[in-house]
Parts: structure tokens; sequence; C-alpha cells
């Protein structure tokens, strides 16, 4: 299977979840198509690194992995927090800070 | 034969993505996530990175979608409507996602690195994607960027505290 | 099954190292109740530390643990603003609501990640430090701003802040990925050396031309515009300097500015230093744009804080123009006026955060009024950050400026040189009106008093927090008062004697004198 093949699919996973960022209103989902975004680029990397046979970029995809737990975990606090208060849970209702 | 599982793994995972972003029920949103990500480890297998595979199973669709499973069912969430978004975000959104797609797959087509077009380097040794091979990288190359990943676990960990701990922490701090 | 441990240079690596031990003190410090008001001490006492570190440094120049990391005068520089930003920040914290909320060891301990993220950032010197160094930097952010638990501002602000930052950030990996594929290397001098080919012409311009390649620099550009806020990915930034508690308004505002344009410069210039005719017309777009949007924008804005986040973007777009030339005269400049604009914004957050506690009101200009006559000591450190900001001598902003602008014309960018000036005129209209207010009299009914009548206060002035933090006697406290005493004091000392500064830039400047001219 050559690599082009790897990298498209790459691209339209990352747009997808572009389009899923840009779209959704509930922040748990629009935290998942955040996830959908790095998975990509994780993806991308593979890619290039099977390509030159180098396993530096195996290496990055975990850290990648590390670092999308971390922010998973910290706006999932978030999200609990808002949920804690009360708050309205639609980034559409968030204008308290448009001005 | 990997043309079959690359086609295999490559619906699975856009239909995952695809069901990711259209469900409007969040919690299928998480579940549709978790299908995504098993596909992917399948094509992680397929480039050769097995141990990648493995942790992404257990770590991502381990240990991280437990995490959303569980806040997915505690905060529940909106059932909202498919397209309810404000109107402009709705056509400019997915107008502008296609024109980045179609900018990176002319860019990957066009390009003239000629290794694209091969099944990948012929120079792997035996132990590529190998848990040795990538631990020896990381204790040797790459030791910087391991302790600042387990820092940052730290952090995230502390965060997470602050921000969803118990109402009684906090009386106690103020 | 052996390895080889990279030699490490202990010495070298001793801020980190300083930092570090904080941060796990600091968490444990956390657990016990009795101790932990010796958060705010062991902090300072860390940043301290570092500072010393680094300053002990200060002739490094080398790679450290096999070639992740490069220690030489950006590092020392920047790392230096960032750590001053920090202690200033944990001054600024002492008595927030915020920080009271979360408890204040825990509240330091994310301040010190970020810190050490930024430490880390000013050295890398390849793809993956350069990631995990930009994602630890962040994500204490992200939860920092979100720190008011019980205001819903800060709580907004703090997920927008991480939605879009996240954005940002898997742009930037999509982008490193590519540049990692089409050069071959995770190390910044070897992509370098990977973007050269053999060395002929014909493969350079294969190569350097690459659309995969330019594919790879502009999406590393718009996940680097996201975090310094250059237009036109500057859209989250008004709207979560406003929510963010102030003292973390303050330290984003100069501390990810300092540590993100050191690895602008070490990533542009030395990774990609190849394909410079590619990217500075691309940079120059966005600075250009960035400083029309930033000062544009600000001319409309009654708050305070929205007001400097806007004014932080026109900034960024100057100060982009230090890594478009390209030269070490460029990064002596961007340096310099980074260290102008540490100071400067430090000063007018002190004083806003001083003004806050005090009248409880947010940061509304209007509510200003007064200030002049009833707290001259809160009065005059802002006026001269606002005449800083502005670039009116003798203070180091105009100095700054004039650095920049020489920079752009020995370098054939005239032209943004000349928008540069434009951007200063329009700014002036911005920040002389906050001077004005500050000395105009109050008005009879509006002025606020010492003591606050919680149940008519107008939820409208957001970003306020009514009543239980007010602090009466805000204005007299030496850790609000100090920071902005001191950093009007080195702007104006700067401004006039502008020596030390320069010969400071020129530290960063000369680190790459391996790469560029």
């Amino acid at each position: 299977m050559d690599i082009e093949w790897y990298l498209v699919l790459s691209a339209l996973l990352f747009t997808i979840g572009f389009t899923g960022v840009l779209i959704r209103r509930n922040p748990v989902v629009i935290l998942l198509c955040l996830e959908l975004m790095l998975s990509a680029g994780a993806l991308a990397m593979l890619a290039f690194s099977r390509m030159l046979g180098d396993q530096d970029g195996q290496v990055m995809v975990l850290i990648v992995l590390v670092v999308a737990a971390c922010e998973v975990v910290v706006g999932l606090g978030i999200v609990v927090a808002m949920f804690r208060r009360r708050l309205p849970l639609d980034v559409d209702d968030m204008k308290e800070l448009k001005g | 034969m990997t043309e079959v599982a690359f086609f295999v793994g490559a619906i699975g995972a856009i239909g995952g993505a695809i069901a990711v972003v259209a469900m409007r029920n969040p919690f299928y949103s998480v579940l549709a996530l978790v299908v995504h990500l098993v596909f992917l480890a399948g094509i992680f297998l397929l480039l050769r990175a097995q141990f990648i595979a493995a942790a992404q199973i257990v770590v991502y669709a381990g240990a991280v979608m437990v995490i959303y499973v569980f806040v997915a069912a505690y905060v529940g969430g909106i059932e909202e409507p498919m397209f309810d978004s404000s109107p402009m975000l709705r056509i400019v959104g997915p107008i502008l996602a296609v024109a980045l797609f179609v900018e990176i797959s002319i860019a990957v087509l066009g390009s003239s690195l000629t290794a694209l077009g091969t099944d990948g380097s012929d120079k792997i040794q035996g132990g590529f994607g190998t848990p040795e091979a990538i631990g020896k990288l990381m204790l040797e190359d790459f030791l910087i960027a391991f302790e600042a990943a387990s820092l940052l676990l730290l952090v995230a960990a502390v965060a997470a505290i602050i921000l969803a701990g118990r109402k009684k922490a906090q009386k106690e701090a103020a | 099954m052996t390895f080889d441990s990279p030699s490490i240079d202990y010495a070298a690596l001793s801020p980190i190292i300083a930092l570090t031990a904080g941060l796990v003190v600091l968490v444990l410090v956390a657990v016990f109740d009795s101790i932990k008001r010796f958060g705010s001490p062991i902090a300072l006492l860390t940043l301290a530390v570092t500072a010393g570190c680094l300053i002990w440094q200060w002739d490094t120049n080398t790679d450290l643990v096999a070639g992740s990391l490069h220690f030489d005068g950006i590092t020392v520089t920047l790392s230096l603003l960032c750590v001053v930003s920090a202690a200033v920040a944990v001054l600024l914290s002492i008595g927030d609501p915020a920080e009271k909320q979360t408890g204040r060891s825990d509240y330091l301990a994310l301040l010190m990640g970020s810190v050490l993220g930024m430490v880390m950032l000013t050295q890398a010197n390849n793809i993956i430090t350069f990631f995990v160094a930009l994602e630890l930097l962040s994500i204490p952010l992200y939860a920092l701003c979100a720190t008011n638990l019980r205001k819903r501002d800060s709580l907004e602000s703090g997920l927008k802040y991480l939605i879009i930052g996240s954005v940002g950030s898997a742009t930037l990996l999509y982008g490193l990925a590519l540049i990692y594929g089409t050069s071959g290397a995770m190390e910044f001098p070897q992509i370098a050396a990977g973007y050269l080919g053999d060395g002929t012409p014909d493969s350079i311009n294969k190569l350097v031309g690459d659309p995969l390649t330019l594919v790879g620099i502009g999406m590393v550009t718009v996940g680097l515009a996201f975090k310094v806020s250059i237009a036109p990915f500057h859209q989250w930034t008004p709207d979560v300097y406003q929510g963010a508690p102030t003292p973390i308004t303050a330290f984003m505002a100069v501390a990810t500015k300092a540590a993100v344009f050191a690895i602008f410069i070490r990533f542009f210039l030395v990774a990609l230093i190849g394909m410079v005719d590619g990217w500075d017309v691309m940079l120059a777009a966005l600075a250009a744009f960035s400083m029309v949007v930033g000062n544009v924008g600000a001319l409309a804005q009654t708050s305070l804080k929205r007001m400097l986040g806007y004014s932080g973007i026109a900034q960024a777009g100057y100060m982009l123009c230090g890594v478009i030339v390209a030269t070490q005269d460029g990064i002596s400049a961007l340096v310099f006026y980074l260290a102008a604009y540490v100071a400067m914004n430090l000063a007018a957050f002190a004083v806003l955060v001083a003004h806050e506690r005090r009248t409880g009101f947010s940061d509304d200009i209007s509510s200003l009024r007064g200030l002049g006559r009833s707290k001259p000591l809160l009065a005059w450190p802002l006026t001269i950050a606002m005449l800083a900001l502005a670039g009116l001598p003798p203070t180091a902003g105009f100095i700054g400026k004039l650095y920049l602008i020489e920079a752009l014309v020995d370098a054939d960018w005239t032209w943004l040189g000349v928008m540069i000036a434009i951007g200063t005129m329009i700014s002036l209209v911005y920040y002389l009106r906050v001077v004005a207010a500050v000395w105009m009299s109050p008005e009879a009914e509006a002025s606020p008093t010492d003591e606050i009548d919680t149940s008519g206060l107008p939820p409208a002035v957001a970003g306020g927090s009514a009543g239980d933090f007010t602090d009466g006697q805000a204005h007299r406290r030496w850790y609000l008062v100090l920071p902005a005493v001191i950093g009007a004091a080195a702007t104006i000392f700067f401004g006039v004697v502008p020596q030390p500064l320069v010969e400071f830039a020129q530290q960063a400047g000369n680190a790459l004198s391996a790469y560029i001219s």
C-alpha cells in the first residue's frame, strides 16, 4: 500500500475532526473531535516514519498520545466544573464573553 | 492482502469519525470514537507500528475513553438538533474543511517526493516498531521529552483535581 | 539489552531541574493544610533559583541531552523574561479569589508547570521537544484560566482557550509531521540539512518548493499563530483575557509571547532557514494584518483587559517583524522589545489587579477616573505603561520600536516599518484614552467607594467579582504596588539608558551567528 494512501486518509480524518469542532455545540463532542484531529496527525507521523524507516516518528506518536490524554483530562475537568455550577453546556450560549 | 486490510481499516476509521461528528446523542459519539480508534489501531499495524497500536488500544481506547464515558454519563449533555449551529458556521465550516482536505491531498499527490509512491523504506531492520527499539530511543535520544511528558501528566492530574474537586476541599482552601 | 545513556550537562540543565524541583515541592505542600500558606514563598524561591541558574549559564552555547535541547543566548534571555513574568504573577496572585478557591499551592504548582514548559520551549532543538514543551506550557494555562470557579466567565474562558488552543496544537502537529516527512529529520539543524538535499541547486529547489513542505510550513505557522494571537487566529484573545483571573491574564499576555517567539526564532531561522524566501512574505502578511486588526479592534473597547488583549495582538505583529528580517539585528530588536513589553504590560496589569480588588468593579476604563488624584501610586505606573506601549519617548517602548524599524529598514522591509509607524499612531488614540481617564476627575455618582453594595452591582460589567473578595486596602499591598512601580521604573530607565538592555538583547542575537548574518 503506497504511503500516499495513508496520508490522504489522515488528511480526511483531520478535516472531519475540524468540521466537528466547528459544527458541534456540546463541549464533550467538541473534545472528541479534537481527538480525531490529533489522531490524524499521529497517523501522518507514522506514515512518514514508515516511509523514512526512522523510528523517531513512532516515539513522537507515543508522546502525542500522552499529550492528547492530558488535554482531555483538563477539558473534561472544566466541563464537569461547569456542570456542577449548573451552567449551560452549550458553546453557542457562551456569549457572555463576546463583546 | 494489505490492500484489503487497509480498505477495511480506512472505511472503519472514516465511518467512526463521521459518526462522531454526526451522532446527536453525545454518548453515541463517544462510542463511535472508540470504534474509530480500534480501526485506526489496525491501520497502525499495517504501518509496522505494533507497539503504538497496542498502546493506543490500552491507553487511548481503554483509559481515555472510559473517562469520556463517565463524564458523558454524568454530564448528560444536550441532544442537540443536527443543523442548529449559527447559519454562517454551518456553511462556512464544511467549506473550509473541504478546502483544507483538497489542499492537503493535492500537496500529497503532487509532491515530488518519490518515496511517497513506494511501500515504505526498504532499510528497516527486524526490530522496527517493537517496544525494545522504541524504549531504547526514548532512553537515549529523547530522554528529556520522555521526562517532560511525565511532568505533563503530573500537571494535568493536579489541574483535574483543582477543577473537579469536591466543594469540601474548596471550602477548606478559602 | 544495553543502551548508552546520553551525556547530561547538569549545569546547563539546572534551570529545568530547579523548576521541576519547585513544581514537585509545591504539589507535595498542597497536600498538607498546615503548610499550605508557604506556597507563595516557595514559588518565589524556585523562580529566584531558576533565574540564578540561568544567569550562571549566561555564556553557554551547547547542545544538551543528545541534541534535544540547545542552550544559548536566546534561551537565557527569553527564559529570564518568562521567569520574571511568573514571579510577578505569583505576587499578583496573593489574595486573589481564584487562588483562594483552588488552594494556593495547587494553583502555583500549575504556574510552575507552565513556566517549566516555557523554559524548555526556549531551548527546544527538535520536533518532539518542541511539541511537548508547547503543551506543557499551554495545558496548565487552560486550567489556570478556569480557576476562578465561581465565575462563569472564568470557566468559559478556560474551555474556550482549551478548545481553540488545542485546534492550534493539532494543526501544529500535522504541520510538524509534514516537515518531518519531507526533510527526514527531527532535529532542527538536521532539518535544515535535509532540505539541502545533496547540495545541488536542483535538489534544493525541488525540496524547498515541494507543495508538501509548503503546506507543512503553513500549518506550523497557523498553530504557532494561535498561541501568540496573531490575526486572523486571534479571535480567542479578547474573550479569554477578559474572563481569566487578572494575574493569569498578565502572565499569559507576556510570558507566552516570550516563549513562543523563542521557538519561532529557533524553528524558522535554524530549521527552515533554507526557504526564507518562501515564508517571509507569508509572515509579513500576517504581521501586517495583526497590526491592523489589533490596533483597530482596540479602538472600540471599553474594557481595559480586552483593550490590552487587542493591543497584544498588534504588538505580536510588531514582534513578528523581528523574525521576518532573519538577521541578528532583528532578533536583538525582538528580544529588546519583548523585554520592554514585559515591563510595561506587567506594570499595567499590576495596577489593574489592585484597582479591581479595591473597588470590586471590573476593568471598565471609565471606572479608572479619579485614580490620578486619589491613588497616585497606582496612577503613575499605569500612565507610564500606557505611554510606553504607545511608543512615546523617553520610554523603553519607544526605543524598542525604533530598533525594530531600524532592523526592518536595514533588511529592505521598509513597508513593514511604515506599518509599525502607522499602527503606533492609531494606538495613541486608545492608550491616551486610558491616560485621560486616569487623570480626569471622577463623575459625581459613579465613583466607587470602599464599601460595595453587592446587590446593586450590575452584571453587565463583565469580569467583575462582586462582593466576597474585595480588598479595600489593595492599593497599599506591597505585592501589588511593587511590581507596578518596578515595571514603570524599568520602562523609564531603559528608555533613557538603553545600553544594558541592548547588551542583554544582543546576547540573543549573537546566539544564532552560526546560521544567519
